[in-house]
């Protein structure tokens, strides 16, 4: 439906976007994912219209929109700070796109309580929004978003700036309402967490450009740079060599040899998952070394083992039984799934 | 200056700039078009022409005639004064205000918004009113002489207050503390207060962080509000010449002597431009400072930063500076509204007993033409004509101030707004008195014949409450978030409606405050009007000054009655605006 290629834009001499390409899908939720000054709202502002693009063409059904003003877009977006009419009440700010539309007066007003319902705030019409707490805030920028039946939502960090309970409380709700009424939208956010499980498809971008984009399941699985691993989380990267004994391709990693089925050869950068290890000896491979961390992340610990050549951390099972702290540990490594391989790179030590 | 942040901090908003279809040089140019054409026709036009005009009456080139001006020991005697009286000013202004700012800024008390309200009163009084408040507290037949009179059975007034120095520092004291306190106090209001807990938890005692942390800070609104306090000090018109008398001359009266009373239009023009170049020069200084001022340093909602009055120490500090200011502030006000209905002095041939009474006589005889005066005019004609001039001046101010004001907020760094933004202070530096006689020079013929136009007062009016105008207004469309603008524009919004559902409606308070301010402007100016008003159409500020030119008791009582009437019609516009809990005078 959507379809951003090859977009571009500066301000001044800071490159805000240097060349992004990809489309949204009829009625999927994409997320924008990405480090904060990556130009993941300079991107919502050139699909809403705001702003121009230096380069590059945005189309809506294969007919360009560059030439179409913000208002007459008919999209919806929903801003990090909410941007609420102080002037207006919550009923005021809801009705001002469909006031716009000049929807008669009897349609906006089943509009607004309708959509009211939707986001759990039938009771809030009169309000002044001045007075509303944050995730009130939020609904109601929500609704104000919803309420012309936009084409496409945007929203620009809509969790940014609630605690941490109540995240979670509206990130589910958030699901719920956009799925409920099959709204294609995009999803902006720096928190992977928020992104993954939101959201049907995930553009993993890196200040200015389009790291990766897939299935919150593929960008996880197999992040296809350092930079994608890296900001996910996964932080065990050393270099390595991949080497070809008799036929057989083996990789040589800090912790060991271990065989791997790649087309890389000679010099690595070895990414080693978190997640690819058991105390039960699940696994053909087993590592042993010194346990001399261990963090506790709730349904998982995080514990760092040190080796000979390095320190790695895991995640564990939070049930399994971890020896004391400075003792030994042994246990199993699955090569296949945790071992990922990338360009080289001298920085990594 | 407030409303924004207390929403929040402010928006950056470079990255959501909309860029709109017209490209921004020529958008600006169309903002600037109205107000530009308005300068060019009622402000350089006619300046140029009385210039022009006074340079050709003298026999020497005008080269001479600095020179001349530059090395004559009386002229620069009148320079020196005019700096100094105006220095010194602003020095007891800011010693004044700035306990006064602390206490606005740091502290919430019952009251605050009365007494806020009651600071800004004095600021809109026209000169008139201020010098005749004074006059009735300390004058020869002030209340303080008569009370000193009257307990020690003196014949003559002990204290020699009119025509002296310490007249006019205390007016211009009681004129532009207002500024130090709203200027300074909003922005002291505003500074995180955890900064000067950081510098107290590093080590740091009270002195030293008064010093290291809080002053440096403050600086930049500090300079601010002196240079505005010098700028008006040095610009200073009835406060010197009624309150400081023939023994005092500044440029301002320096060019109405030699205009009105000489005829050296030579002189009297290179003075005037003498006077220009300093404004000129002290406002583009202080359009620099203001700009500074509008992105400011870890800047809080109030609610963070003021506590109550909950020792005795802070208490006692604010019980003293409150008194201070009210007694600063009001007190000439009251002399004067009480003075108006009081009866001092028995009428003529009744020169037997006589006791001083209150009576309502002098407001009586405001519409009794007892000289038979030929251009005797009742004062509720007086009233109705300058209510009547009131009304234009804000019509034309606001549409000339709203275009110009929006050009300036929303392209705040462009070169043409850092031209046009001192610019637009120039008039508020211009002497009211070459401003009068270049629109009786420059506008006398076809097509801008103005001299029998009613429009000709509310023009001149108009000049100097633009600066005011914009002031106010400029602020508020500044703390307008952008986001606030795109998310109308997302929701189907059209720029002309975005201008009104969003815009207009958030700034409504500020263009009340804008209006007032024309409103109070207009009705108070004396300088410019007394030269260009039809004797027969008299704005309240000419029927004062008629009176007090005319010797009497009846005269002098009938001028404080109109002097009250003309503070309550200002003071009800001021209190009203301060009820709509805009606590700003605006950015200056």
């Amino acid at each position: 439906m959507l379809q951003i290629e090859n977009i571009a834009k500066r301000f001044g001499d800071k490159v805000a976007l240097g060349g992004v390409t990809f489309d949204v899908i009829d009625g999927e939720i994409l997320a924008i994912l990405g480090p904060s000054g990556c130009g993941k709202s300079t991107l919502l502002s050139l699909i809403a219209g705001l702003e121009h693009p230096d380069q590059g063409i945005i189309t809506w059904q294969g007919e360009s929109i560059l030439d179409v003003p913000p208002h007459r877009r008919g999209f919806g977006l929903m801003f990090q700070d909410y941007a609420l009419f102080p002037h207006m009440n919550v009923y005021e700010n809801i009705a001002f796109g469909l006031h716009m539309v000049g929807l008669p007066q009897e349609a906006l007003q089943g509009r607004v309580s309708e959509i009211l319902d939707l986001v759990g705030l039938a009771d809030f019409a009169n309000r002044d929004v001045n007075t509303l707490s944050g995730g009130e805030q939020q609904r109601v920028a929500l609704a104000r978003a919803l309420a012309p039946k936009p084409r496409l939502l945007m929203l620009d960090e809509p969790l940014g700036s609630v605690d941490r309970t109540l995240r979670e409380r509206l990130l589910f709700d958030l699901h719920r309402i956009l799925q409920d009424i099959h709204q294609t939208a995009i999803y902006v956010t720096h928190d992977q967490e928020e992104a993954f499980a939101l959201a049907d498809r995930v553009v993993l971008m890196r200040p200015g450009q389009v790291e990766q984009i897939g299935t919150p399941q593929e960008i996880y699985r197999r992040p296809v740079s350092i930079f994608a691993a890296n900001f996910l989380g996964f932080t065990n990267l050393f270099p390595g060599e991949v080497i070809d004994i008799k036929g057989n391709e083996l990789v040589k990693t800090p912790i060991g040899e271990f065989p791997i089925t790649t087309k890389r050869k000679g010099k690595v950068t070895i990414l080693i998952r978190p997640d690819s290890v058991d105390l039960d000896g699940k696994w053909d491979y087993s590592l042993r070394g010194r346990l001399t961390d261990i963090s506790f992340r709730g349904t998982l610990t995080r514990a760092v083992i040190t080796f000979e050549q390095a320190s790695l951390t895991f995640d564990f099972p939070t049930q399994s039984k971890l020896p004391a702290l400075g003792s030994e540990i042994e246990f199993g490594f699955d090569p296949e799934h945790g071992i990922l391989l990338y360009e080289p790179e001298n920085k990594i030590t | 200056m407030d409303s924004s942040l207390d929403r929040g901090s402010p928006a950056i908003t470079g990255m959501w700039e909309y860029t709109p279809k017209l490209p921004k040089f020529a958008s600006l140019m169309l903002l600037w078009l109205a107000p530009l054409i308005f300068l060019a026709l009622f402000y350089f036009f006619p300046l140029i022409k009385i210039l022009g005009l006074s340079f050709s009456r003298s026999d020497t080139g005008w080269t001479e005639l600095f020179i001349e001006a530059l090395i004559s020991t009386s002229i620069r005697r009148v320079f020196w004064f005019t700096v100094w009286q105006a220095l010194l000013s602003t020095l007891i202004t800011l010693a004044i205000g700035l306990p006064g700012a602390y206490l606005f800024a740091r502290y919430e008390f019952r009251g605050k918004s009365m007494l806020m309200a009651l600071t800004g009163i004095p600021f809109v009084l026209p000169a008139l009113v201020v010098a005749a408040a004074f006059t009735s507290l300390l004058g020869p037949r002030g209340w303080i002489n008569l009370a000193l009179m009257a307990m020690f059975n003196l014949s003559q007034p002990p204290i020699q207050f009119i025509n002296t120095l310490t007249a006019i520092l205390l007016a211009h004291v009681f004129y532009n503390t207002v500024i130090v306190l709203r200027m300074v106090g909003d922005f002291w209001s505003h500074l995180d207060p955890r900064l000067t807990q950081a510098a107290r938890t590093l080590g740091a005692n009270r002195w030293q962080t008064l010093t290291r942390i809080t002053l440096p800070l403050l600086a930049p609104s500090i300079a601010a509000a002196a240079l505005l306090v010098f700028i008006f000090n040095f610009t200073s018109f009835g406060v010197i010449l009624i309150l400081g008398g023939p023994r005092f001359a500044t440029l301002e009266t320096e060019i109405y002597y030699q205009t009105i009373s000489l005829f050296n239009l030579p002189l009297a023009a290179t003075l005037a431009i003498i006077q220009l170049m300093c404004t000129l020069a002290l406002t583009v200084f202080y359009t620099r400072l203001t700009l500074r001022l509008s992105t400011p340093i870890n800047l809080r909602s109030r609610r963070y930063t003021q506590r109550r009055l909950s020792n005795w120490k802070s208490r006692i500090l604010a019980a003293c500076l409150i008194t201070l200011l009210i007694g600063l502030l009001t007190t000439p006000l009251i002399a004067l509204a009480t003075r108006s209905i009081t009866r001092l002095e028995p009428e003529l041939g009744q020169e037997t007993l006589f006791t001083p009474s209150l009576t309502l006589d002098f407001y009586r005889e405001l519409s009794v033409n007892r000289t038979s005066s030929l251009f005797y005019v009742p004062p509720t004609t007086a009233i109705a004509i300058s209510l009547g001039y009131a009304g234009v001046t804000i019509l034309l101010a606001l549409a000339l101030g709203l275009p110009a004001a929006w050009a300036l907020a929303r392209y705040p760094h462009t070169p043409i707004n850092k031209i046009m933004d001192p610019l637009l202070m120039l008039p508020l530096g211009t002497s009211a008195v070459t401003l009068g006689l270049g629109f009786i020079v420059a506008l006398n013929r076809p097509p801008l014949d103005l001299r029998t136009s009613i429009l000709l007062i509310p023009l001149a009016h108009t000049l100097v409450a633009f600066p005011f105008v914009v002031r106010s207004l400029t602020p508020a469309l500044r703390s307008i978030r952008p986001r606030l603008r795109h998310a109308a524009m997302v929701l189907g919004a059209p720029p002309g409606r975005v201008f009104r559902f969003i815009d207009l409606p958030l700034i409504g308070r500020a263009l009340l405050v804008a209006a007032t301010f024309a409103f109070a402007i207009s009705l108070g100016e004396f300088g410019a009007t007394a030269l260009i008003a039809r004797p027969e159409y008299p704005t309240i500020p000419i029927v004062i000054y008629r009176y007090i030119s005319q010797p009497g008791a009846m005269n002098y009582g009938q001028a404080l009655a109109l002097s009250t009437i003309l503070m309550l019609v200002t003071t009800a516009g001021m209190m009203a605006i301060e009820r709509l809990r805009i606590a700003d005078i605006g950015e200056f």
